[in-house]
């Protein structure tokens, strides 16, 4: 049937389906899941940006994550920025570190770029416990007041309950697909393509290949940030702890295991394993989750690199030919 | 046919390079008029990639002055030399190879569109887009691979491979092409071809240094031949006083592909 | 103070040193960024302690024992994991992260969270060196680490695998070509590596209370001591080492303690972004 070919069709159906899930499935703890999921979407599609699009890994996004986090609360908390604006300040600060990292380190090789990237989201976690002036140490920021959306007298929305998170959170997700969209039809997307297939080439037609890797770094942590600022008005208290080396390497399970370089990939794997670390540690201790994760990694990396959507795709293209 | 002479087309002035106590190219200076086709010769290790690789930006002179349309060019980087107008193909010819030849040349065609934040954001309107078309259709045309233009650059043969890596440099504008071998594994049929193709490509203003072994496709289409060895110029002129000059004779006996 | 500090400071740089050299063999000959080295320390020392503790072994046999299992589960792990890794040109770094984590969590699961610590009787005094005060077990620690460091050089000098090691590090295809096995030389030079890290890990047990993640930091600290010091440089290491140990230490008796971990990793990022082929580079990753 063609409808079901037409890539317009399945969109729309998925965003159909997407807003009125949570009126379909009334359960407040798949809600809680939902959100959780939805934020780990934004900052896996925000990580595959570097992955899929750059072709480096990225080892230390939570950090970014903690940047933006702590940013958007203590702006809310400490200055009484509106909710939007503290999002926003969170985008700025973590993409001004983004930028801070990123234009070094992506002049150097691939190799250098894993460790250097897992040695700042060390330094930024001891940044979050060391700073206690600014960030309260160990102790983190709790008591952080829900996310309120207010235009003058017309609208007030107060995000306080997990499905008016969930549409919220929705929305950011809608708009970080777009933008990762515009990563395959731009023409800094084609200038990434060149540069993951052949740098040298893409330099010598006049592509400045710099400048893209460090621009596409800083939109990354961006939207990483953002979640950030997303994570810490739902949780409502963030400390450094939910922003080490083990989410960080969760991310790049997300990703991996989903498949980079695609939009459904992050999607899929952010889905799946949100879900599957949520209901180990409801059933099982935390430390079955990090093996779990550690096995999925291994198991991916060396015997489907491509991930569940490289899979998928792979099968596709054999029903082609038959 | 009168050739344009612009003296100031492009220079190299003492051009030298050191790797340690190795010296890979000593005091070459020479000139380029705009609108020629011009060899550059030499046995294997001469120093004749290195040549176009500083006078590309891929590695920097210990000495020496590159200078392009009129402008010094010798401290600038890669991608900034190509968007002057100079550009290269590589030795090891360099394609994109999971990709299909039109998005190959798609690619090339960079320089063709805008960038920016709303281009960014926003597919360019439609003229822009006939307009990109239109200069990778043309590019296709010259390099005869219009035909093949869905199939995968990996799966070309090794001419059609060749002839892909021209045409995505001829993507990038140039005014001045380096060849890195353009002849280099290519049967007598295909060669000829590849010298159909650069003469279409000098017609359009293009000027062209190209690197290669094979003496008669070089004999045959450049209007100047210079020759280095151990990374000094030992000959400079036309094909006709090159093939007399003794000393290159003594250079390459034994070096050149007699066929 | 200050010689208090100094000495303090050779002590870390000891230990960083034997990491170093070993996580830098390995990286140097077989192209892995053994991570999975911080699990294996941490086996190394939970395993001394265990066998000097409760099996009552003489503590210079569980020092051994330790070192042999460690050395075991480090090669299991090459076969297993590492091996596949780079026969399909993934990424042994990140493969490495994941078994880091495994054997971590296992051993969480199995030994608990509690920190373990476990004071040796003997070797206890205390010994004044101008103005500062060290233990007799360091001191043996620091004289261990030199006594090895100088074996680990002299062998890759004169020794037939030694000079082996250093050709497949430089060349591994010129090497190939001369007759140099380089599947012996890579699992030789694994072996020599987790030893070093086992050993390290062993030794160090009696000093510091150590949980299941005990070995996280130095192994990372250990990789960018053997970068910034130069791949494959035994003397950039060595360098490496004492600037790291003895500059952090400073920092924390003159400046502040929390803050020395902070301003060490700093520097660290820092020299990669400057200068990643290392103090003596001579091989690039």
């Amino acid at each position: 049937m063609i409808l079901f070919r037409n890539k317009i069709f399945w969109v729309s159906l998925a965003i159909a389906l997407s807003i009125i899930l949570p009126l379909i499935i009334k359960k407040p703890y798949i809600h809680h899941m939902l959100v959780l999921i939805g934020i780990n979407i934004i900052v896996v599609l925000s990580l595959d940006m570097i992955l899929g699009h750059v072709g480096l890994v990225s080892l230390g996004h939570a950090g970014f994550m903690g940047i933006g986090g702590y940013t958007c609360a203590l702006l809310v908390m400490n200055w009484k920025f509106p909710f939007l604006l503290g999002l926003f300040g969170g985008m700025l600060t973590s993409s001004a570190f983004g930028l801070l990292i990123g234009y070094p380190s992506l002049r150097l090789k691939g190799h250098y770029f894993v460790i250097i990237t897992f040695i700042m989201g060390i330094v930024l976690t001891l940044f979050f416990t060391n700073l206690v002036s600014i960030t309260n140490g160990p102790m983190g920021l709790p008591n952080i007041p829900s996310a309120k959306i207010k235009v003058g007298d017309i609208l007030f929305i107060n995000f306080n309950t997990k499905i008016k998170y969930y549409y919220l959170i929705l929305t950011f997700i809608f708009i970080v697909i777009y933008i990762k969209h515009r990563f395959y039809y731009s023409r800094m997307g084609r200038g990434l393509l060149a540069i993951r297939e052949d740098e040298d080439l893409g330099k010598s037609i006049g592509i400045n290949t710099h400048l893209l890797k460090v621009i596409a770094f800083v939109i990354s942590t961006a939207f990483t940030g953002m979640a950030g600022g997303l994570f810490a008005h739902y949780v409502k208290s963030i400390a450094p702890d939910s922003f080490t080396f083990i989410p960080s390497f969760y991310f790049f399970v997300m990703n991996l295991v989903g498949g980079s370089g695609t939009i459904l990939g992050p999607i899929i794997g952010s889905s799946l394993l949100t879900t599957t670390d949520e209901l180990s540690q409801l059933y099982f201790q935390p430390a079955w989750a990090r093996i779990l994760f550690g096995v999925f990694l291994i198991v991916f990396i060396i015997y489907v690199p491509m991930g569940i959507m490289g899979l998928v795709k792979k099968l596709f293209s054999k029903e082609k030919y038959e | 046919m009168s050739k344009f002479q612009d003296p100031n087309f492009f220079k190299v002035e003492t051009l030298t390079k050191n790797f340690g106590g190795f010296t890979a190219v000593s005091e070459l200076s020479f000139k380029l008029p705009r609108g020629e086709i011009m060899g550059l010769v030499g046995p294997n290790g001469a120093g004749k990639t290195t040549v176009f690789n500083l006078v590309t930006g891929f590695l920097k002179p210990s000495k020496g002055r590159i200078i392009f349309k009129d402008k010094e060019i010798t401290y600038l980087k890669p991608h900034e030399i190509a968007r002057e107008g100079l550009v290269r193909t590589f030795q090891l010819n360099k394609i994109f190879s999971s990709l299909s030849v039109e998005e190959n040349i798609r690619i090339g065609c960079y320089g063709y569109e805008k960038g920016g934040l709303m281009r960014f954001l926003f597919n360019p309107p439609k003229n822009e887009r006939d307009n990109i078309e239109e200069a990778a259709n043309k590019i296709l045309d010259l390099i005869g691979l219009k035909g093949l233009r869905k199939k995968i650059a990996a799966d070309l043969s090794y001419g059609d491979h060749k002839r892909l890596g021209i045409g995505i440099s001829l993507g990038a504008k140039p005014n001045l092409l380096l060849l890195d071998e353009p002849f280099a594994g290519m049967n007598p049929v295909e060669t000829q071809k590849c010298m159909d193709i650069l003469r279409r490509i000098v017609e359009q203003g293009i000027t062209i240094l190209l690197i290669d072994h094979d003496m008669r496709a070089v004999m045959g289409i450049c209007g100047s031949i210079l020759v280095l060895n151990f990374g000094k110029k030992i000959a400079e002129g036309r094909p006709e006083e090159i093939r007399e000059n003794p000393e290159v004779v003594t250079t390459y006996l034994g070096s050149i592909r007699v066929a | 103070m200050f010689e208090q500090i100094l000495l303090n400071g050779i002590f870390s740089s000891c230990t960083y040193c034997l990491v170093a050299l070993g996580l830098t063999l390995i990286m140097g000959v077989m192209d892995i960024a053994d991570f999975a080295q911080g699990a294996l320390y941490m086996l190394s020392a939970f395993l001394a302690f265990l066998a000097a503790k409760f099996l009552g072994i003489n503590f210079l046999f569980s020092i051994c024992i330790a070192i042999i299992v460690a050395s075991f589960v480090g090669i299991i792990n090459n076969i297993v994991v590492y091996q596949p890794a780079m026969k399909r040109g993934a990424s042994s770094l990140i493969a490495a992260l994941g078994v880091l984590l495994i054997i971590q969590n296992l051993a969480l699961l199995v030994f608990g969270p509690a920190y373990q610590s476990f004071p040796l009787s003997f070797a206890q005094e205390k010994v004044k060196i101008f103005n500062g005060i060290i233990t007799v077990y360091k001191g043996i620690i620091i004289l261990t680490t030199c006594v090895v460091v100088f074996a680990i050089w002299i062998f890759l000098k004169k020794s037939k695998i030694g000079k082996a090691i250093r050709a497949v590090s430089q060349n591994p295809e010129g090497a190939t070509v001369v007759g140099i096995g380089r599947g012996r030389v890579s699992n030789f030079t694994f072996g020599i590596g987790t030893a070093l890290v086992g050993l390290t890990g062993a030794l160090v047990s009696p000093i510091y209370a150590f949980d299941v993640f005990f070995g996280s930091e130095i192994v990372v600290k250990g990789f960018a001591i053997s970068i910034t010091g130069g791949l494959g440089s035994i003397l950039g290491t060595i360098v490496s080492a004492l600037i790291i140990g003895i500059g952090e230490n400073l920092i924390a008796g003159y400046f502040s303690t929390e803050y020395s971990n902070l301003i060490t990793f700093v520097v660290l990022l820092l020299a990669l972004f400057f200068r990643p082929q290392g103090i003596f580079g001579r091989k690039e990753i």
